[in-house]
């Protein structure tokens, strides 16, 4: 019982930090081009152009 | 059980009023931080229950049938849905920079008390409000930002004005902050060698996640933190290496001129390479710290040693010059109330959000969060010897320039050290001195060092404990700096742009180089006039940074202001007037004093008149002269700046004003638009 909530607290754990770093980006944007039939950037790409998209407008607070 | 509720309520009620009245009526009695630390979260608790509660529900209406913007537009990209506490952390990991750790720091010349009550009354009733109705705004106007907010509700005046406004703020922030950087590693090759670590760290992570494991930020970021404590342990080598302690020495101004170059470079280098992961590494340390500071007052509990008021309320303080009002509430920005957090609460947040009603918890929320750890920093410094703080702290024109000097006056202020204290804190943290450090970044590292010393591992690893806490600072300062010159880079290829097409393209490389060198050049010269200046530049810099973030939360607040008496619910508009007309008074007022003072160390013109008239008396050495000529200039320089924001806040409330008389005379339907975006 507790093992399993361990891996369910780590898993969803994972998911969030996945997310908040922006590693989860990249399936997301695979699915939503398979929806739309369009061939998906690779991996290292794609990281690039979201990294320089963000940071164009993301401001940093003093 | 709604009278157990209740109960539960009162009692949380009761013990932060208790708290808040002990913290408040406490005299020549030494508190323990605990009573701090109840005031502040009963407070936040109360405050978040009730008062965002009121504001979600009946200003704002917020309503979780009406769709986000996320929902709506949901591109896979900018617009998506995201889990509440992921955005949480975006949220929180953008709006907790430098601010609330200095200004707080900085403001205890003053005693702990002034500051205190400032970030909990701040917080609750002006920066978390500002930054709710900000978010919620940006979130029914498909995440437009604030100067394109005040553009469409104000008037084009007012968007070219906040637009103008906050391209200035960046520049003085920047340099400010640069400024905090130099004071933390002059003469230190530890930190120096610590922080400059991080570089090589963050290229060798970029590099990796960008070609050998593409996307892998968690791989890289768990190696790149790995690697960066082992550079703070490693700096003690350096630092008692004869031969390599010299390679990591360096002068302020040679220092300045590093971070010049290095924030040409953050610019104009692909961001994978450099800003974005320093910024992984920052976001996780900023964290990882916070939450061990959290823990070690906690489990600590030390007693507060700085008396809840000083002497220096009069004006007189050696840190920065200046009466209790206005300027404890402009040294204070972040961590009671910030503009610059409009701009982060009307950027990447609200694309986010999947339910409105996730806007108190973020917007609401995440400020209270922020102001937690401004308290912190007030007790970091709060737990020092006064003579300690103030010695450390206090610029050498003003203190003195031998450690006798400095303690006799110091002590004379009756705040008793010595040099030999002094010394031996200089030793326990592995520094050569600790005399004249200022900038609030060295005094918040010996405050840190001590709750994370008494807590874990003793004296023994004080030195660790502190070029760790300089390395927390420097690394997040150096990112919110990379980020600011990069986002101010592209504010003036979109101006520019407008004059000479090409000048616009983010991709052409000359636009880019010389955009970059026009943004670093600005903050780089008043970095390094700070560097030069006598009194550690701080005095000038800091007061000029927090009248243009408090300025630019009355845009901020001119704007919600608006927003509400559009929406046909001006009844409720006070919830904004309120923290608005006080900004106004403390901003407004500091900024009359910083121009016009007859006091040499708060007017800028007074003291370029001194200045001035020791060279016509003909007081000045021939060879001093051109070094007094350029102290003018720079005096009128900050006087023409502080005059620009004064007139630029202005213009947009006297526009808002104009629109809240329109609206409300012509007894117009309420716009719907304001509240629903079909």
């Amino acid at each position: 019982m507790l093992r399993r909530y361990i891996v369910m607290f780590y898993n969803e754990l994972r998911a969030a930090v996945r997310e908040w770093t922006g590693e989860a980006e990249y399936e997301r944007y695979v699915r939503y081009c398979a929806q739309r039939g369009q061939a998906p950037l690779d991996r290292g790409r794609f990281f690039a152009g979201r990294l320089e998209e963000r940071y164009r407008t993301r401001a940093r607070c003093c | 059980m709604r009278a157990l509720r209740y109960g539960v309520w009162a009692f949380v009620a009761l013990a932060g009023a208790g708290a808040l009245a002990t913290v408040s009526l406490a005299r020549g009695e030494q508190i323990s931080v605990v009573w701090l630390l109840t005031a502040a979260v009963a407070t936040y608790a109360v405050a978040y229950r009730f008062y965002s509660k009121f504001l979600a529900a009946r200003v704002l209406m917020l309503d979780d049938l009406r769709q986000t913007p996320a929902e709506r537009i949901n591109d896979g990209r900018d617009f998506v849905p995201t889990n509440r506490w992921v955005v949480f952390g975006h949220h929180f990991a953008a709006i907790a920079g430098p601010g609330p750790l200095i200004g707080p720091t900085l403001c205890a010349q003053f005693g702990y008390l002034p500051g205190t009550l400032w970030i909990i009354l701040g917080a609750v009733l002006g920066g978390a409000v500002q930054d709710l109705l900000i978010l919620a705004g940006s979130l029914r106007r498909d995440g437009k930002s604030l100067g394109e907010m005040a553009r469409e509700e104000i008037g084009v005046l007012g968007g070219f004005a906040a637009l103008g406004g906050v391209l200035l703020i960046m520049i003085i922030l920047m340099a400010v902050l640069g400024l905090v950087i130099v004071n933390a590693l002059k003469g230190s090759p530890w930190g120096t060698f610590t922080v400059g670590a991080t570089i090589p760290i963050a290229l060798a992570m970029g590099w990796y996640m960008r070609f050998i494991r593409p996307g892998k930020v968690m791989e890289a970021t768990i190696w790149g933190l790995a690697l960066v404590l082992l550079a703070v342990v490693a700096g003690r080598w350096v630092s008692e290496s004869g031969s390599w302690a010299p390679l990591f020495t360096f002068a302020p101004t040679v220092l300045a001129l590093m971070i010049i170059v290095y924030g040409f470079a953050a610019s104009v280098l692909p961001v994978w390479l450099l800003l974005a992961p320093r910024d992984y590494l920052s976001a996780f340390i900023k964290i990882g710290t916070i939450v061990a500071l959290a823990l070690g007052i906690v489990v600590y509990m030390p007693p507060v040693q700085l008396p809840a008021l000083t002497r220096f309320t009069d004006g007189s303080g050696p840190i920065f010059a200046g009466k209790i009002f206005p300027f404890a509430f402009i040294t204070i920005a972040c961590g009671a109330i910030s503009g610059f957090h409009a701009l982060v609460a009307s950027g990447t947040t609200p694309k986010l959000l999947g339910k409105e009603s996730d806007a108190r918890m973020i917007g609401y929320g995440a400020m209270l969060m922020e102001s937690f750890v401004a308290v912190m920093a007030i007790i970091a410094a709060a737990v020092l010897q006064p003579g300690v703080y103030f010695a450390v702290n206090s610029p050498a024109g003003i203190v003195g320039t031998s450690p006798e000097q400095a303690t006799q006056t110091i002590s004379g202020w009756g705040f008793p050290v010595t040099p030999a204290e002094m010394e031996t804190l200089a030793a326990d943290v592995g520094e050569r001195s600790l005399f004249a450090r200022t900038g609030g970044a060295p005094s918040l590292a010996v405050g840190m060092a001590h709750i994370f010393a008494n807590t874990l591992g003793g004296k023994a690893v004080m030195a660790i404990w502190y070029h760790f806490a300089i390395m927390f600072e420097a690394l997040f300062i150096l990112t919110t700096m990379d980020a600011g010159t990069r986002v101010g880079r592209f504010m003036l290829q979109d101006f520019l742009g407008h004059l000479w097409e090409p000048l616009g393209r983010t991709s052409w490389y000359p636009s880019v180089i010389l955009t970059s060198a026009g943004m670093v050049g600005a903050w780089g010269y008043f970095l390094y006039q700070g560097v030069m200046d006598p009194l550690g530049g701080i005095n000038s810099l800091w007061p000029l940074f927090g009248i243009s973030n408090q300025l630019l939360a009355a845009i901020a607040l001119s704007v919600a202001t608006t927003l509400i008496v559009k929406s046909g619910r001006a009844r409720y508009a006070w919830v904004t007037l309120g923290p608005l007309c006080w900004l106004l008074s403390i901003t407004l007022s500091a900024g009359y004093q910083k121009l016009f003072s007859p006091e040499v160390r708060i007017g800028f013109l007074a003291h370029a008149g001194e200045l001035q008239g020791h060279i016509a008396a003909g007081e000045v050495p021939a060879a001093k002269i051109p070094e007094t000529h350029a102290l003018i200039f720079n005096d009128r320089l900050d006087a023409a700046v502080t005059a620009l924001f004064m007139g630029l806040v202005l213009v947009i409330v006297v526009d808002a004003v104009r629109e809240w008389y329109r609206v409300l005379s012509a007894r117009q339907v309420p716009q719907q638009r304001l509240t629903v975006t079909a």
